[in-house]
């Protein structure tokens, strides 16, 4: 188990550290660099820029330098002084520019799984108990629903519904104009909870689905399993029954999971961010990338690859700690 | 009768619901009584009801079945009387009446036990669902019921999962959980077939010794006759939902009035007699082996932890023997003794680590099979086949009949002379040749193994490995597969390694035998001198704990038991 622990956490490393190479050398694929992009969105405005212009800024910003060099001076730096380089266009240090972003990035995400499971595991658990029935039904239709409606489109409408109908302000924004430049307090974590709730049903909704549906058909596989029979037959009230026995085995793909989840959610998040116009890092990663403003993009890249890795990592050890047979080794 | 009976079924029928909606009568008008303190076995083949009789009881039958009509009553009679096919299956007095009027024994030990709780865990819980005693205590008692089971280190074994335990043991912990609630009936639903015939001897002793100790009624069901012989007070045996006879196990085995269970009766004790028709051959060939087995090991790596060195499992450990043109050669052993590793090995459908196999088919080469490469081994695959033990996972769903019997054919030998190959060996082996266009699910057991026997010989090969060729059929089945298994070897001059466990087949068709035990072979020698006179302690053990279906030879009721 040690041993496991060990191997999985020097694995993760490994991981991480391919991912940033082929991260970096990705974002410097397409044609231009960021000295060509702010020239052209400078002579968008009317501001003249000479080829010197262009050249000065390249050799300013190292550009000029091979590819190999720049990648491994900006992975040192993030080694040795967890420098994770600047920013071009906005010549900040990256960490800087997305520490506080990063953090609401990941607290929605933690918001959404939890909201995510929260829901999904007893509707699935319900739906499959109650298989053919009404409800089952109607639970069956909002998954393919949520599995069907694209993010954006769901923020649009929970956007106005909020605002035009319901007539919330501030959805759409993270804090109440009260709160927004107020340091951090009680009141100021409650009503940031109150406003993250639409991004996170937005973000959570295809998730929810999907685990409704997965949740479902495990446990329909799992209740005509002999053990709960078996249950059954020495008395156990129909309730435990099923929390203890089938359920407990219908988590497992749930939690092994996990680690995907996250990506999808990451991946889902900077959309859904922009539509909602939330300060997070999806605008930012959005714009980086336009710009190619490589070490701005490449850090967001390798944090939301990180998620999944880490995401990974911890869904495999809850499993290990969860299900007797994966820790002790009988199924791999 | 002055005594009432504790439990009355009365006219059941149950019936379920098909996907089309179409209804199937799964259990018809059956009516018996439970005596207190009394063993009645159900017998009978699938098909025939009996565990739905058991389900019913209990309130336990699936969701897409119904209890049409009839009775099952508790304590009948008496003030404490209910019928339980009344009751709601999930309501508090149903729920109640499990594990402590009436608990159940599965077959499958392993299925019927969480994966992924302790043994202890559903023993205590089943403690405390029926008597208000603390964790604490519970726990106590547990162990103390693992002890009346007889598991060894009770006080370890009550925190380890299912998968931690042997067969025998998982069973032993099963009966535990049932005997939790202190019942008054235990249902017992083919407890031991899924286990190695010296484990089921002392399971079933177990079971009687608890029944006896305890005064409590036991429903023994079963398909083998053996056991019901050996356990059983009464009888009933049950054809396709109805009870065809009920009687004393005197009665019943030693005068069966009935025809279906003079028939079940007749195909066992069939089994039991030698046919051997051709043991002329066996003796005539002895000097003419059509494969000689020198020092065979096989091994396995068990994936240990990460970094850790593999450890090694010896499934077959230096086996030497030679196999007679013309002989069935039974190759016995409980389940672990690497006899299938043994009959796979041989074929090169698993690679062995060391020593030598030499095939010497009738055109008289001499082929090395350890030392071939696949490219090498292919034109004498032909002449070396299988037949597999489940008629269910060996034939592929997505493929027709035809098909099925064709392949071998076509990889081996290709298009030439298929059409005449696949109607000589349809008709040999009895198959209808319109089964060729349909698909495997639309055959019962008995011929879905048919249809795995043409493939097997549809190339003609010379030798033949039967892993368990019989052993998932029922015993009617049973007998005519075998008897065309032996016709066609007569016909076509085959030479079979026939893997069983099941000592009752072994009498009935084989020249020798060789007994495996952990990989190593014990003896080996004329069916006549190892069934009837056993060198080895092993081979004694084993033949001993082989129940007879014969109600005078009772192995349990005088304590003996000489498997030790």
């Amino acid at each position: 188990m040690l041993g496991m622990i060990v191997f999985r956490t020097l694995s993760m490393f490994v991981t991480l550290a391919i991912i940033s190479a082929i991260v970096f050398f990705l974002i410097s694929l397409p044609p231009g660099d960021f000295a060509e992009s702010v020239a052209l969105s400078r002579s968008i405005n009317g501001e003249p820029v000479t080829p010197e212009d262009i050249q000065i800024m390249r050799e300013r910003l190292h550009l000029n330098e091979p590819l190999l060099d720049r990648y491994i001076w900006w992975i040192k730096g993030i080694l040795t002084e967890g420098d994770f380089g600047m920013s071009f266009r906005y010549m900040t240090p990256v960490t800087d520019l997305i520490g506080e972003r990063m953090g609401l990035t990941a607290l929605l995400l933690v918001l959404t799984l939890f909201i995510t499971y929260i829901i999904a595991i007893p509707v699935g658990v319900f739906s499959a108990i109650y298989q053919y029935s009404l409800p089952d039904y109607i639970v069956t239709f909002l998954g393919y629903l949520g599995l069907a409606i694209p993010n954006f489109l769901m923020a649009l409408v929970l956007l106005y519904f909020s605002t035009v109908v319901l007539g919330i302000e501030g959805v759409g924004s993270v804090f109440s104009p009260e709160y927004q430049n107020a340091v951090w307090s009680f009141g100021k974590v409650i009503d940031l909870l109150l406003h993250l709730w639409v991004p996170a049903i937005v973000l959570g909704l295809a998730g929810t689905a999907g685990g409704i549906r997965v949740i479902r058909a495990t446990m329909l596989d799992e209740l005509n399993k002999l053990y709960v029979t078996a249950a059954r037959a020495r008395g156990v009230p129909e309730r435990r029954v099923i929390w203890k026995y089938p359920v407990r085995i219908a988590l497992n793909p749930v939690i092994s999971t996990l680690g995907w989840n996250l990506r999808d959610l990451a991946s889902g998040a900077p959309v859904v961010a922009i539509v909602l116009n939330l300060p997070d890092i999806g605008p930012l990663f959005f714009q980086a990338l336009l710009d190619q403003d490589m070490f701005l993009a490449g850090t967001l890249v390798l944090f939301l690859t990180s998620l999944t890795v880490v995401g990974t990592f911890l869904s495999d050890l809850l499993l290990a700690w969860f299900d007797p047979r994966i820790r002790k080794g009988v199924v791999k | 009768m002055s005594t009432p009976p504790i439990l009355s079924v009365r006219d059941l029928r149950v019936s379920f619901t098909g996907q089309k909606g179409q209804r199937i009568v799964a259990v018809d008008g059956v009516s018996f009584d439970l005596m207190p303190g009394e063993i009645l076995g159900i017998v009978g083949e699938s098909g025939s009801g009996k565990s739905v009789t058991g389900q019913a009881i209990m309130r336990l039958l699936p969701k897409n079945a119904t209890v049409e009509h009839g009775q099952t009553l508790l304590y009948p009679g008496t003030q404490n009387e209910i019928d339980t096919s009344t009751l709601p299956p999930a309501s508090r007095q149903a729920t109640s009446l499990r594990g402590k009027a009436v608990s159940v024994v599965f077959q499958e030990p392993m299925a019927a036990l969480s994966p992924v709780h302790t043994i202890g865990s559903q023993i205590i819980e089943a403690i405390r669902i029926h008597r208000k005693v603390s964790q604490r205590k519970a726990r106590k008692i547990a162990i103390d019921l693992l002890t009346q089971v007889r598991i060894n280190e009770p006080e370890r074994r009550i925190d380890q999962y299912s998968f931690e335990l042997s067969g025998g043991m998982r069973q032993r912990a099963m009966i535990a959980i049932a005997l939790a609630g202190d019942p008054d009936i235990l249902i017992a639903d083919e407890p031991t077939t899924a286990l190695d015939v010296t484990t089921q001897a002392h399971i079933l002793q177990l079971l009687k010794e608890i029944q006896s100790e305890r005064h409590m009624a036991v429903i023994f069901v079963s398909h083998d006759l053996g056991v019901i012989a050996q356990l059983a007070d009464r009888v009933v045996s049950m054809y396709q939902g109805k009870v065809m006879e009920t009687g004393t196990v005197k009665q019943v085995f030693e005068a069966p009035t009935n025809s279906y269970t003079q028939t079940l009766l007749a195909a066992v004790k069939g089994l039991d007699t030698p046919v051997r028709v051709h043991t002329e051959n066996a003796v005539e060939h002895a000097n003419d082996p059509i494969l000689r087995v020198r020092n065979l090991h096989t091994e396995f790596t068990i994936p240990t932890g990460f970094m850790q060195k593999p450890k090694m499992f010896k499934a077959v450990n230096g086996v030497s023997l030679d196999i007679a043109r013309g002989e069935t050669l039974a190759l016995v052993g409980e389940s672990g003794s690497g006899k299938t590793t043994f009959g796979r090995s041989i074929l090169r459908a698993i690679n062995p680590t060391k020593g030598e196999i030499t095939f010497h088919p009738s055109n008289g080469d001499t082929f090395d099979v350890t030392q071939a490469s696949r490219a090498e081994m292919l034109p004498y695959r032909r002449w070396m086949q299988m037949i597999f033990q489940d008629p269910f996972a060996s034939l592929s769903p997505r493929m027709t009949v035809r098909n099925i019997i064709a392949e071998p054919y076509r990889a081996m030998i290709g298009e030439d002379g298929l059409e005449e190959a696949l109607k000589e060996i349809t008709e040999r082996c009895r198959i209808n040749p319109e089964w060729l266009s349909r698909y495997p699910h639309a055959f019962s057991g008995g011929q879905r193994q048919r249809i795995g026997i043409a493939r097997a010989l549809i190339t003609r090969p010379e030798l033949v490995v039967c892993d368990e060729a019989v052993s998932a059929l029922d015993v009617t089945i049973q007998a005519d597969v075998l008897e065309l298994l032996m016709d066609l070897q007569q016909d076509l001059g085959l030479t079979y390694l026939f893997i069983t466990h099941d000592m009752s087949v072994v009498r009935h068709i084989s020249d020798r035998v060789a007994v495996l035990l952990k990989g190593e072979l014990v003896e080996i020698g004329s069916a006549d001198a190892v069934l009837n006179a056993p060198q080895n302690d092993y081979t004694k053990r084993l033949l001993a704990a082989v129940p007879h279906a014969d109600p005078e030879q009772r192995m349990f009721d005088k304590g003996r038991l000489a498997i030790g």
